[in-house]
């Protein structure tokens, strides 16, 4: 079965690359606007003998993981702080209600404003986008936590802290780690809108950069990068889930 | 060792109205003695277990003493184990079972030695690195038996522990129950309400009345032990017992019933339904 999906799925990229290269060098397709995958090939080339490939996927790389790592452990902290003191939560929820229902794209400018054209800017918007995803999802597995779990415990003479990381923490795992899977992809996003609004370096500006000087081969290389980018990133994430999520039956799973 | 002189609970329901769930109780447990707690479900026995465990406080008066000290926020002393299982599910058996020891900061090569006989003494051997979804209701409640036992509690409280279990499976932890119970003689205070489970199991039956539960009457179960299962039911000491604590159990039953129907208003309707028969 496995070899059988694996040479299936090859034989269809191949397919589709070699029409797109029939359409472009017969005019069926405008290379000016739709690219052609021997140019591209030929400028990803180029472009990783030069090294700027590496440079700009860097770029974006390290603003996704530190608004990712950042976000995703304030999302937690918060969740866990408010899960602790309903005072709070209740004072603090109307104002991250708000926060959170404010489309975070109208935030960019304020926050390019604030923070530079530089990493830093792209670093605090992909910030905001993880924060609330992590938030909201862990609350919710704090919100489902068994209380004979506890209680159990508890009558064995637990401690507080014993509690929180013999059961709590544990128990809303599963929250977590789905919320990180897409808060990883928020963070990309974070970064790339963050680049196309206003900066100087990532894939974000080089894809915008690129369309703007109407070079649609550079804009296919850009998002190959992206491509390559997301399926390692990702990848890692399984990775983490599987080692984190062993105790739990295999259909069950969030994938 | 457990004193137990007159406690009340009351608590608030959810629409604020104050339901009195238990009323002046008071009973002594002799050390390595097995009690059971007999009464119609919904009478307060299971917040009987939790005053007695420490997790809610007497609010309507009374004490509950273990070795002449208050129980009151002071945790460690009892195992417990409920109806539901709460094993925890990113626990392989083996720390499952050790996690009482682990909380005592026993170090992990000690923990390993002082579970296994127990894990054995289940039949659980080859299943220490399996997590509870890999295994059959039964052995997560064999789990939770050698869990409750590890870390050696002097008293074990058992909330309708195999209440979910099917028969078969239900008198072979009986059997299990009682064996570790023989050898560790730990005090057991036990409640079901499976008069058979009580009997076959206890020294002495507290049968409790429908809300508030007090105590009706106390039985001495004077049976021959080891018991077995079957064969002790077949005895007619057990027989006699059997007749006298039900007839007493019916009437409570019935008791609630009656109190539940005028609760909820049911009978007009009840009336007119069609599947209604007088």
């Amino acid at each position: 079965m496995q070899p059988l999906i694996h040479i299936t799925r090859l034989s269809l990229i191949v397919v589709f690359l070699l029409l797109w290269q029939m359409g472009a060098s017969t005019g069926i397709l405008d290379p000016y606007f739709f690219g052609m995958p021997s140019r591209i090939a030929g400028d990803l080339w180029s472009m990783t003998v030069d090294g700027s490939i590496f440079y700009h996927t860097w770029v974006t790389l390290q603003e996704t993981l530190m608004g990712f790592l950042l976000g995703a452990l304030a999302g937690i902290i918060l969740a866990f702080l408010l899960a602790a003191s309903p005072f709070w939560a209740k004072v603090l929820d109307p104002v991250i209600m708000v926060l959170y229902g404010i489309p975070r794209i109208a935030l960019a400018p304020l926050f390019i404003l604030w923070f530079g054209l530089g990493m830093a800017s792209k670093v605090v918007f992909a910030f905001a986008l993880v924060l609330f995803l992590v938030f909201y999802n862990t609350l919710a597995g704090l919100k489902a936590v068994d209380r004979e779990m506890i209680d159990a415990v508890k009558i064995m003479g637990a401690t507080r802290y014993q509690i929180l990381s013999k059961v709590i923490l544990p128990f809303v795992s599963p929250w977590i780690v789905a919320s990180l899977k897409s808060g990883m992809g928020m963070a990309l996003l974070g970064a790339i809108v963050g680049e196309y609004i206003g900066g100087n370096a990532g894939l974000g500006w080089l894809i915008n950069h690129a369309a703007g000087l109407f070079q649609t081969n550079r804009v296919f290389s850009a998002l190959v990068a992206l491509g390559v980018l997301v399926t390692v990133m990702n990848e890692v994430l399984k990775m983490v889930e599987k080692r984190l999520l062993k105790w739990r039956p295999q259909n069950d799973r969030l994938t | 060792m457990i004193h137990i002189s007159s406690i009340s609970y009351t608590y608030v329901a959810l629409d604020r109205s104050r339901i009195k769930a238990i009323e002046e109780i008071s009973l002594e447990v002799e050390r390595g003695e097995f009690v059971s707690f007999l009464g119609p479900s919904g009478c307060g026995k299971t917040t009987l277990i939790e005053i007695i465990a420490g997790l809610k406080a007497v609010n309507g008066g009374g004490s509950v003493l273990i070795n002449g000290r208050p129980v009151n926020g002071r945790f460690g002393w009892a195992g417990y184990m409920s109806q539901s299982d709460t094993l925890l599910p990113w626990r392989t058996v083996a720390e499952n079972a050790a996690i009482g020891l682990e909380i005592r900061g026993i170090p992990k090569s000690e923990r390993c030695g002082r579970i296994a006989g127990l894990i054995d003494q289940v039949g659980l051997s080859g299943f220490e690195n399996k997590y509870p979804f890999e295994l059959s209701g039964g052995m997560k409640k064999r789990v939770g038996l050698i869990r409750m036992l590890a870390y050696e509690p002097e008293v074990l409280l058992m909330d309708e522990p195999f209440a979910a279990l099917d028969a078969q499976t239900r008198e072979c932890l009986q059997h299990d129950l009682l064996d570790l119970w023989k050898n560790y003689r730990k005090t057991v205070l036990f409640v079901t309400h499976d008069l058979v489970e009580a009997i076959s199991l206890s020294d002495r039956v507290f049968v409790l009345t429908s809300r508030p539960a007090t105590i009706k009457r106390e039985y001495r179960v004077d049976l021959p032990r080891p018991r077995c299962g079957q064969d002790i039911q077949f005895s007619p000491g057990f027989r006699d017992l059997h007749g006298a604590i039900r007839s007493s159990l019916h009437e409570e039953v019935n008791a609630f019933n009656n109190s539940r129907f005028k609760l909820h208003t049911f009978e007009p309707h009840a009336a007119t339904h069609p599947h209604y028969q007088a």
